[in-house]
């Protein structure tokens, strides 16, 4: 009995070898490559060290709470790294624009500059706490900063 | 020449390739594709077009470079790929119009989660296992389309499930893990579980009235040694493929881990924790065939304890 052929009479075709070896192949390969190719894929959910990130809350004159993403400081995926193979960036469809980003601390400047400029005229109060390492046990808040946007 | 002896002189690699291709009784694939379907079908009902309307970014599917935008972003298409999905399953399931449900149901399922994914600002990995399991059980009723009608009244006993199934899906499922590992060390390096990240994680979106994020938040050896042993247990994945005997143990943890995402991070991986149960935890294989006394049928079958079934690769 030939090594394809069973006891049942079944012979392997050239076909089924084929797929069989061309699963194993690409399955390995294409995610390696390309890292994300639906139905192939590395799998890239939490696979960036992260060692610091930014907290922000926003209130309007008035003392209410003014939504993050309305001021382009909202988190806009905390778990997927953005693609980077084969000349592609990010993901199917785009976040809209923030600040914030793991390991990306801004100035007070860069931030007042970009909340004026999606603050449609209101006067605005921005707290960022930047969080980080605090010692050798603990993660917690290592820089926080309190400041006003002026309407543009 | 006896065969035994034939088989003694032949290399592990012709040894590999010979037993890839031996089939076997199918009642654990038939189990098994019923498993995933479910899966498949059950994951179907958590997709949408929500972000339609937010800027194209780039394609992130393999029909996502051939198709047009207009055509990825379809609602009705989405929805008939989804119904189609859908029934074509319950085909499969009932092994009605095979092999072609097979390919239906895979070719529905690829196009409706590649919409989805072409249409997210992230990415969801549920999506992945099933798409690359669907496509080897296709495979597996179109090669055996003929030995399936010939089986009919019969199909339990007979020798019409290739070692190839269980063990592409075992490797499938190896692979993926093993994968998430190899981006952790890829992107991150060794010092990737150094318990900062899994601290940030946890302190962003995590859960902290659970008392396990409140010890992982309070104490960064204990953040260490989860984060590094998830990376550890998925590199280590790989090793499910080669090493029957290290596979309860990779799938136990493997499951451990996404208990532990789902709490701390309330994240649910719970359809591919029945997919690890299924395809990489050997008990489920044994459970079934000790239920239905498959292992003794088709010991019978074979006339004598051969590599038909306990042998085959992957199948340990």
């Amino acid at each position: 009995m030939s090594k394809g052929e069973s006891r049942a009479g079944h012979r392997a075709s050239l076909g089924e070898r084929w797929g069989v070896f061309l699963f194993l192949g690409a399955t390995l390969v294409v995610p390696l490559v390309a890292w994300e190719w639906f139905p192939f894929s590395a799998p890239t959910m939490f696979s960036e060290r992260t060692a610091s990130y930014c907290h922000y809350r926003v209130w309007d004159e008035s003392g209410d709470r003014v939504s993050r993403s309305e001021v382009g400081l909202q988190c806009n995926n905390p778990h997927d790294p953005p693609l980077t193979t084969f000349g592609r960036r990010g993901y199917g469809r785009l976040s809209p624009e923030t600040l914030n980003h793991y390991d990306a601390v801004p100035t007070v400047e860069e931030i007042r500059e970009h909340v004026q400029a999606r603050a449609e005229g209101r006067r605005l109060v921005v707290r960022r706490r930047v969080i980080g390492a605090v010692d050798e046990d603990r993660i917690g808040i290592v820089q926080e900063d309190t400041f006003e946007v002026e309407p543009r | 020449m006896r065969a035994g002896d034939e088989l003694r002189r032949e290399s592990p690699l012709s040894r590999f390739r010979g037993s890839l291709f031996r089939p076997a009784e199918p009642l654990f694939g038939l189990v098994s594709l019923w498993a995933l379907l479910a899966v498949a079908v059950w994951v179907s009902t958590e997709t949408h077009l929500d972000h339609v309307d937010w800027e194209k970014g780039s394609p992130v599917s393999v029909l996502g470079s051939i198709l047009p935008e207009s055509v990825l972003a379809s609602q009705l298409l989405f929805d008939v790929s989804r119904w189609t999905l859908w029934i074509a399953a319950g085909c499969w399931a009932l092994r009605l119009l095979v092999p072609v449900s097979g390919w239906v149901t895979f070719a529905a399922y690829t196009l409706h989660a590649s919409m989805f994914w072409e249409n997210l600002p992230w990415f969801r990995h549920k999506f992945v296992l099933p798409a690359l399991l669907l496509f080897i059980h296709a495979m597996w009723f179109q090669c055996y389309r003929r030995e399936f009608r010939a089986a009919r009244g019969a199909l339990l006993s007979a020798k019409i499930c290739p070692a190839w199934v269980p063990f592409l899906g075992i490797y499938s499922v190896a692979t993926f893990y093993g994968l998430a590992g190899v981006m952790k060390l890829w992107r991150g390096g060794l010092e990737w579980g150094d318990g900062v990240s899994l601290q940030l994680w946890i302190y962003r979106f995590g859960d902290e009235d659970w008392l396990l994020t409140r010890w992982i938040l309070e104490d960064r050896t204990v953040a260490m040694v989860l984060q590094s042993g998830a990376m550890v247990i998925e590199s280590l994945s790989f090793l499910a493929i080669v090493l029957p005997r290290v596979r309860t143990a990779l799938a136990l943890s493997l499951i451990g881990m996404h208990i532990g995402i789902e709490f701390t991070f309330g994240i649910p991986f719970a359809s591919n924790v029945v997919l690890v149960v299924v395809f990489l935890l050997p008990w489920t294989r044994r459970i079934v065939e000790r239920l239905a006394g498959g292992k003794a049928l088709s010991r019978v079958c074979e006339g004598r304890p051969g590599p038909g079934v306990d042998e085959a690769p992957g199948q340990g």
